[in-house]
């Protein structure tokens, strides 16, 4: 018996959750993250929770680096290898929501000779010499890493190939170089070479942090492979994510909504809104069916990336936004104040009044909330609030209760446009899914009840350690592989595919399999699932309709049943379906799933010293209560408590306000009942 | 948590102003995110809005440039015509209230909204429906497709039988009635939560707000009268059509005169007036108003004075190319703008400038194909940026790899025209060059704008290249089609499409490349009031 352990790595914190298999407990720790240095941050942290290293059985983490690295352009260079006459492409897809200044800027992109028809057959060999040109150019450049995109190469990788091989000889073997075929096997040159340059972009940064940290882990005699979240939800071993370094992007955020499907499965609730809410950053996803929502493509940080990924959306900056004044009208955001110098009440010189410091003004923040002993600024706060509240001719808790109040309206907004997106809650009529609102990070808890509603949701669930919840929802997840083949099809050709198009998902089967044994999962925890991406002829979108199995093609009446299926699902996510509208197929995907063992219970944490209930003042509607602080380690699973209330725990603070009901469930969890309230 | 009593109007302003663009925004993204037709979820020809019980515009989400006073039309229409008793809950309307041969029909949804038992306004989602679908649309009148809750598959039915989109059409009218009951369901929580009274109060407020703004935007420029004139080549230089402008600004108003400009043409290069509205209102609102977010109080103070028959104001004819001369409207405003705003305004523009379209019978298949194709343009300089690189305004290029498979071409080149920027201390964006090979015989046809006057420069800045189009270049078979020319061509031949520039932007530094004057000085110039 050992320790299980992740470690969910932020911009800020570092959280640590390790389940001790031998007692059945979780428990949690948390220290500043270190940028420089990150294995430097992990084992301390991981030494909060683990006294013997060498106990450690299994070990995930995820964390931001990637993204960041993203976000803000700090990767690698890259050189990018394109079809002759088309190094331009790359700039010129006009897609909404694509702004960001590319990845592989016009000076970076080399054309190669070499031509595939639309069929995948070559019209013109590869020029070698070009490509050996190229590989010149990176070592004489410095560039740090290679992307190749080749036109029609989802159909014919040869050419993709030839010029991997050929780099890999010039470079060495373990050259970054990304081919666009093994990025991502679809149509659409554009979006496939943005998502090859991305891989190529951060290989190298990627590459360093996961193999100083499994030296720095080994030296402490961690030995077991080190897992890593991926986009998709599911895990990897290190040494698969070095070869796939892209598909760790958002291997931070996904924890918590892999925490989420776990919890829905466990409490019965298979829809949840996910609210990730940090002191100054905001994140939403959702679970429907007991089920990830899943993408396969999506723009972020200004550039479209082809890859299955947990559908996890930022949107807005939470506790940071800016409230001001415009004319008689207040207004709160888009300005953030951002983590540095933050909100007021932060005392790192940020003078401008936010959703947080009207939040301490409100009383619906407990000062000790940094959790490391510091505590946040009272006088500040109200010195910001008071100062807009005079201009806009309110009192100082009126103007901080209307900031709160706009922030959660829009946040609502964002959250609703996002379900939309999804194509869910298409009826507008409240909630046709019946969500509840989960909610977790240091500050989802405090306006949880408010986003509810406004959203018309009748139920809030705050997990035990929220603010530790992506940590320990990397815990729960399974490793993941996914496979995609484009496979175009409507009309005569659908009616004739059956055969085609079960020999290639024999193929995607096989390979999947393959995979699952490459990462170590016992045959009796994989299991491989397929399904089409179709939509009706001329619509933009795609809806993935899952299959039987890799029989389900070869059956006489199997146009008949995706079309049904497809129409249902259509049906469901935009609120209409049209019968005689014809269909065709997009894309093959399969998914290969492995369980590593059991995760049961949830996490706690400790009782801090100072932990203590009393009555403090709270205004809600204009009005003050006095409002009972509790902390929740004391509140026993059936414990109930009426609104208004304040709960406390390390990491995060759930406001309860008045007319809301707070029961603690059996796993720890709080359920906030609004009552039909809203 | 429900707020009961509006204490503080700063704070309400904001909750108001933030539902009801939200509710806007999220009619906007379930139409375009359901729709079928590219025209909608490509290229975003659509509007919706919430109405008030007086039609009056509470908040709106424009796809594309709309004239703000067409979003009123339908619900009055219907009013006027069927009586105020007509509006049931549950109900929803179709109404086509203009077609315009050769480019769209536009038809609108709409659905009255209740709080008990109460109307409190509309819905409406308006959106284009291709051309071929629009006979005797228009001729309907008022059709209600939904009564009750229920749709009523008959009427639906009758309506679509006959056109050749219906499947299409079939699935963008779902996307509308999915928005409608969004926008219904958000419009009754707002006017639950806050009164409607109170709803009124900052409704009127937020025009006032906006009306303000705009007129102050107005009394910083001095009063004048500001002219210019730019002409069209008239697809293929039949006749040169020249529109001059007349910009009025008395104080906080502005007239902008559009009636002298040749009478409406014979082959589709004209604009309904409707048209020419939105696009001086979106143009107003880009150059003046920052692109502020559109609402009750917009355009107050814009006139606009168009001639009828003539072909900015055009009646009975087709409309095929509408967009060319709105272009050059946008660019005009501009251009008359200068002399007084020369920090607001942009140089000339490329966009809308070439279209190649094609139709032959694919050798892979046996089948028959047709396609169409806007060449993307650069936009113009502006006094601290330059114009922006290869604006595809109307939907996307096909993908090389979907292309390819779709039809019996081969791309071999696509990449940004370098030098197709007019020269300047901000340069105009460039366009773009697409060369063609075909692998089956067809027939193209070209239609080639603004060539004889190309996107100009603005204080001293250059004009753009214009489009143009070469078959075969550089081979002894080399020929350069006409606007408006029909061809045939063989399998093997080349197609080089070039998409024009935008102007440049103030003087280019002596020593920089194309620096020698080129010589356009808008012909604008600010007269007494």
């Amino acid at each position: 018996m050992g320790y299980r352990v992740s470690i969910d790595i932020g911009g800020t914190f570092t959280d640590v959750v390790g389940y001790d298999e031998s007692t059945g407990r979780y428990l949690t720790g948390k220290t500043g993250s270190t940028p420089h240095d990150l294995a430097a941050g992990v084992l301390t942290a991981v030494r909060q929770v683990v006294p013997d290293p060498a106990a450690i059985g299994f070990a995930v983490h995820g964390s931001t680096h990637a993204l960041n690295a993203f976000v803000s352009r700090t990767g690698a260079r890259v050189l990018l290898l394109t079809t002759e006459g088309l190094a331009d492409a790359v700039r010129m897809a006009d897609l909404p929501g694509v702004g960001g200044p590319a990845l592989a800027g016009p000076g970076d992109t080399v054309e190669i000779g070499g031509r595939l028809d639309y069929a995948g057959t070559e019209l013109t060999p590869l020029d070698e010499k070009a490509v050996l040109a190229a590989a010149h150019r990176v070592r004489a450049e410095g560039y740090d890493a290679v992307a190749v995109c080749l036109l029609f190469s989802y159909l014919n990788p040869v050419h993709e190939q030839r010029a991997g091989e050929l780099l890999r000889a010039e470079l060495g073997p373990d050259a970054p170089v990304a081919l666009s075929h093994e990025v991502a096997r679809e149509w659409r040159e554009y979006e496939r070479g943005c998502a090859t340059v991305a891989e190529a972009y951060l290989t190298p940064i990627v590459r360093r942090y996961l193999d100083d940290l499994e030296k720095r882990l080994a030296d402490r005699e961690i030995v077991v492979p080190v897992h890593v979240m991926q986009s998709n939800g599911g895990i990897v071993t290190a040494a698969a994510a070095r070869r796939h370094p892209l598909q760790t992007l958002l291997s931070g955020p996904v924890g918590g909504t892999m925490g989420a499907v776990a919890l829905a499965r466990r409490l019965g609730r298979p829809n949840l809104i996910c609210a990730d809410m940090g002191g100054t950053s905001f994140d939403v996803s959702l679970v429907v069916d007991g089920r990830a929502e899943t993408v396969t493509e999506a723009v972020i940080g200004g550039q479209p990336l082809l890859m299955p990924m947990v559908n996890v959306t930022s949107i807005g900056a939470g506790g940071g936004s800016i409230a001001s004044a415009d004319g008689e009208e207040l207004r709160v955001g888009p300005g953030s104040a951002g983590a540095v110098p933050g909100p007021a009440c932060y005392g790192l010189g940020g003078a401008a009044a936010t959703v947080t410091d009207a939040n301490l003004v409100l009383g619906r923040l407990d000062a000790r909330s940094f959790g490391d002993g510091r505590l946040l600024d009272a006088e500040a706060a109200a010195d910001v609030i008071g100062e807009l509240a005079a201009r806009l001719g309110l009192r100082a808790v009126e103007l901080a209760e209307g900031i709160c109040d706009v922030v959660n309206l829009s946040m609502a907004g964002a959250i609703r446009a996002e379900i939309m997106r999804c194509g869910l809650g298409w009826d507008g009529h409240g909630d046709p899914l019946r969500f509840s609102l989960l909610a977790y990070g240091g500050a989802g808890p405090m306006h949880a009840a408010f986003l509810a509603a406004d959203l018309g949701i009748d139920e809030v669930i705050v997990p035990p350690a929220a603010g530790a919840f992506s940590a320990w929802g990397m815990l729960q997840t399974e490793v993941r592989k996914d496979f995609t083949r484009p496979f175009l099809a409507a009309g005569r050709r659908l009616a004739q595919a059956g055969g085609e198009l079960a020999d290639l998902l024999r193929d995607l089967q096989q390979r999947a399999q393959a995979a699952l044994s490459a990462e170590d999962v016992p045959m009796i925890g994989s299991r491989v699932l397929h399904a089409l991406d179709v939509r009706y002829v001329g619509q933009l979108a795609t809806l993935t309709v899952p299959l039987d199995d890799v029989h389900e093609p070869r059956r006489e009446d199997f146009t008949a049943r995706i079309a049904a299926r497809f129409a249902e699902l259509h049906e469901r996510r935009h609120g209409h379906s049209s019968a005689f509208s014809p269909i065709e197929l997009v894309a093959v995907r399969t998914t290969a799933l492995g369980d590593l063992g059991a995760r049961p219970a949830m996490a706690t944490e400790p009782i801090p010293a100072d932990a203590d209930s009393q009555l403090r003042p709270m205004v809600f509607g204009g009005q003050e209560y006095d409002a009972m602080l509790l902390h929740r380690a004391f509140l026993p699973p059936g414990y109930r408590l009426p609104g208004p209330a304040l709960i406390v725990e390390a990491t995060s603070t759930t406001v309860v306000p008045p007319g809301v009901d707070c029961q603690v469930d059996e796993f720890g969890c709080l359920i906030l009942s609004l009552g039909g309230r809203r | 948590m429900s707020i009961e009593l509006v204490t503080a109007h700063a704070v309400a302003i904001a909750m108001i102003r933030t539902a009801v663009t939200g509710a806007a925004e999220q009619m906007a993204l379930v139409l375009r995110r359901g729709a079928f037709s590219s025209a909608i979820h490509h290229a975003g020809e659509y509007a919706v809005a919430l109405l008030d019980r007086e039609h009056g515009v509470v908040s709106a989400c424009l796809g594309a440039p709309t004239e703000l006073g067409a979003l009123r039309g339908p619900t009055r229409q219907t009013e006027a015509q069927l009586g105020a008793a007509v509006w049931q809950p549950g109900d929803v309307w179709l109404l086509c209230d203009e077609v315009l041969p050769g480019a769209y029909a536009s038809v609108n949804c709409f659905t009255p909204v209740f709080t008990e038992g109460e109307l409190i306004g509309f819905a409406v989602a308006r959106a284009n429906w291709p051309d071929p679908a629009s006979p005797g649309l228009a001729q309907l009148g008022p059709v209600l497709i939904v009564h009750k809750g229920q749709q009523r598959a008959g009427v639906l039915d009758a309506l679509l039988r006959d056109l050749p989109a219906r499947h299409r059409l079939h699935g963008d009218l779902g996307a509308a009635l999915a928005a409608l009951r969004v926008g219904a369901a958000r419009y009754t929580e707002v006017a639950e939560r806050w009164g409607i009274g109170t709803l009124a109060e900052v409704r009127d407020l937020l025009a006032v707000q906006t009306r303000r703004r705009e007129r102050d935007r107005l009394a910083s420029l001095p009063d004048g009268v500001y002219r210019a004139e730019g002409s069209l080549d008239g697809l293929g230089g039949q006749r040169d059509l020249t529109i001059g402008i007349v910009l009025r600004i008395t104080g906080a108003d502005l007239t902008i005169d559009l009636t002298d400009c040749p009478d409406q043409t014979g082959h589709g290069l004209n604009c309904a007036a409707g048209q020419v509205i939105a696009t001086c209102q979106a143009t107003v609102n880009e150059v003046l108003h920052g692109g502020a977010p559109i609402g009750g109080g917009s355009f107050r103070a814009l006139r606009v004075q168009l001639r009828t028959g003539s072909m900015l104001d055009a009646t009975g004819t087709t409309y095929t190319w509408h967009e060319m001369a709105r272009q050059l409207v946008s660019d005009l405003i501009c251009r008359a703008l200068a002399p007084v705003a020369p920090h607001l305004v942009r140089a000339g523009g490329g966009r809308h400038s070439l279209v190649i379209s094609g139709e032959g019978v694919d050798p892979r298949t046996g089948g028959r194909w047709y396609g169409a194709q806007r060449i993307a343009a650069g936009t113009g300089a502006r006094r601290d940026a330059d114009g922006r690189d290869a604006v595809q305004e109307q939907g996307l290029y096909l993908p090389v790899e979907i292309l390819e498979h779709a039809y019996p071409v081969r791309l071999r080149r696509f990449a940004i025209r370098a030098g197709s920027g007019g020269a300047g201390a901000r340069r105009g964006g460039h366009g773009v060059l697409r060369e063609y090979e075909f692998t089956g015989d067809a027939v193209i046809s070209v239609h080639i704008e603004r060539t004889v006057e190309p996107a100009w420069g603005l204080c001293g800045g250059e004009p753009g290249l214009p489009a143009e189009v070469i078959l075969n270049p550089g081979t002894a078979a080399e020929y350069r089609p006409a606007s408006g020319e029909s061809f045939p061509v063989r399998a093997g031949d080349v197609l080089l499409c070039l998409g024009a520039g935008g102007g440049g932007f103030g003087m280019a530094p002596v020593d920089s490349p194309g620096a020698q004057p080129r010589g356009d000085h808008p012909p604008s110039r600010p007269g007494p009031g």
